[in-house]
């Protein structure tokens, strides 16, 4: 770096001692400081020339002081991210959640519009697919096929065909994610399954 | 720009979460707040980890802080409150506490601000001392009376320029000057540390 360069940053890090820097002089100064060691290890000293000046106590130690500070700042602010990241990832898993509920709400309008005996036969062909979802509820597995057979026979033309195709695919991969959790996933998939057949 | 003004620009970076900027304040503040927690704490090794502890504090509290009085006033409230609250814990605490330092590191630590302590270390600071007044003396008036008005009496630029009869800008530069020469005669003694 040009000599002339420094010395007009020395003497902004003069300035900056005294307060006595303008705004836009600051910023510049601010950001350089981020990258030059060299222009914090002066700005220490002059803060000490002052110190020395006034006969105050001499930290000689003052960047080791600096450093210490800012170390156990840096670890908090980890921590903070941490915390905070674990928050991002606790958010994520409750999007599945939300999505899950979205297209239940979808699915159940689907139903009341298109092959409503259709769409309960492939679920619950689905469901009988799926051994994860018998586990999770087996409580009303009975019931729910008494309630399919007293419907009408359904008519088994190619749409309903891939709604059967459509709901089983949905139940398998909503079961899979949500394996590993208990409480709010699990539950969250029992009343998908229940709205879907409470129509 | 003032000092009050000039700090707040870089509250209002840390607030934005530019942990640099907390960085020179500091820097700029550091002997400051020793010396002052000096006149509550005698033991230089302990005036240092308090100095610390009430830096970390304001840099926690920082959100808080509204900016309706200086930072530095802030900070000063709170070293004054940090070292009142490490007296009391002082007297609470058993006396062979220091055996408490059970990190390595810490006890490094501890042990390097203790030789701060020796009489090496006062040697150093008189050297440093001898450095500075020897240079002052030989500076040109203009630079001597410039830095001396600044560092000892507290005045402004604007003061400064007004006693001086000269620009701020002028002042800027002889401030500059004098602690560059300054600078030039304990830049080696630093290096040696």
């Amino acid at each position: 770096m040009e000599s002339d360069v420094v010395r007009s940053i020395e003497e902004q890090l003069s300035a900056f001692i005294d307060g006595e820097l303008p705004d836009e002089e600051l910023q510049l100064l601010v950001r350089r400081l981020e990258r030059e060691e060299a222009f914090r290890a002066t700005l220490v000293r002059y803060s000490l020339l002052g110190n020395i000046m006034r006969n105050d106590p001499v930290q000689a130690s003052s960047e080791a002081f600096r450093a210490r500070v800012m170390a156990e700042i840096s670890s908090e602010t980890e921590a903070a991210g941490d915390q905070q990241l674990n928050a991002k990832a606790g958010f994520s898993w409750s999007r599945p959640l939300v999505s899950a509920a979205v297209v239940a709400i979808i699915f159940v309008g689907f139903i009341n519009t298109e092959s409503f005996d259709s769409i309960f036969e492939a679920g619950v062909n689905g469901i009988a697919s799926t051994g994860q979802s018998e586990s999770i509820d087996v409580r009303s597995a009975d019931q729910r096929s008494a309630r399919v057979v007293s419907k009408q026979t359904p008519r088994l033309d190619r749409k309903a065909s891939i709604n059967r195709e459509r709901m089983t695919s949905y139940l398998v991969s909503h079961s899979e994610r949500a394996r590993p959790f208990q409480g709010p996933m699990a539950d969250a998939r029992i009343f998908i399954q229940q709205a879907s057949f409470e129509q | 720009m003032g000092n009050r003004a000039s700090d707040q620009l870089l509250v209002d970076r840390v607030k934005a979460g530019d942990k640099h900027a907390f960085d020179l304040l500091v820097l700029k503040y550091q002997h400051r707040i020793v010396k002052l927690i000096m006149r509550y704490v005698r033991d230089p090794a302990e005036a240092l980890d308090v100095s610390q502890e009430a830096f970390i504090k304001a840099y926690r509290a920082l959100p808080n802080f509204r900016g309706d009085s200086a930072f530095y006033t802030w900070m000063y409230r709170i070293a004054i409150n940090t070292a009142k609250n490490h007296l009391v814990a002082a007297r609470r605490r058993p006396l062979d506490s220091a055996a408490d330092i059970s990190e390595p590191e810490e006890f490094e630590w501890h042990a390097n601000l203790q030789d701060r302590d020796s009489p090496e270390a006062e040697a150093l600071g008189e050297e440093l001392r001898n450095s500075v007044e020897k240079t002052l003396r030989e500076l040109p008036d203009d630079l001597r009376v410039a830095i001396t008005l600044r560092e000892l009496d507290g005045l402004t630029y604007e003061e400064i320029a007004q006693v001086m009869e000269c620009p701020v800008g002028t002042v800027r530069s002889r401030i500059f000057r004098a602690r560059e020469a300054m600078d030039k005669t304990i830049r080696h003694i630093m290096d040696e540390i």
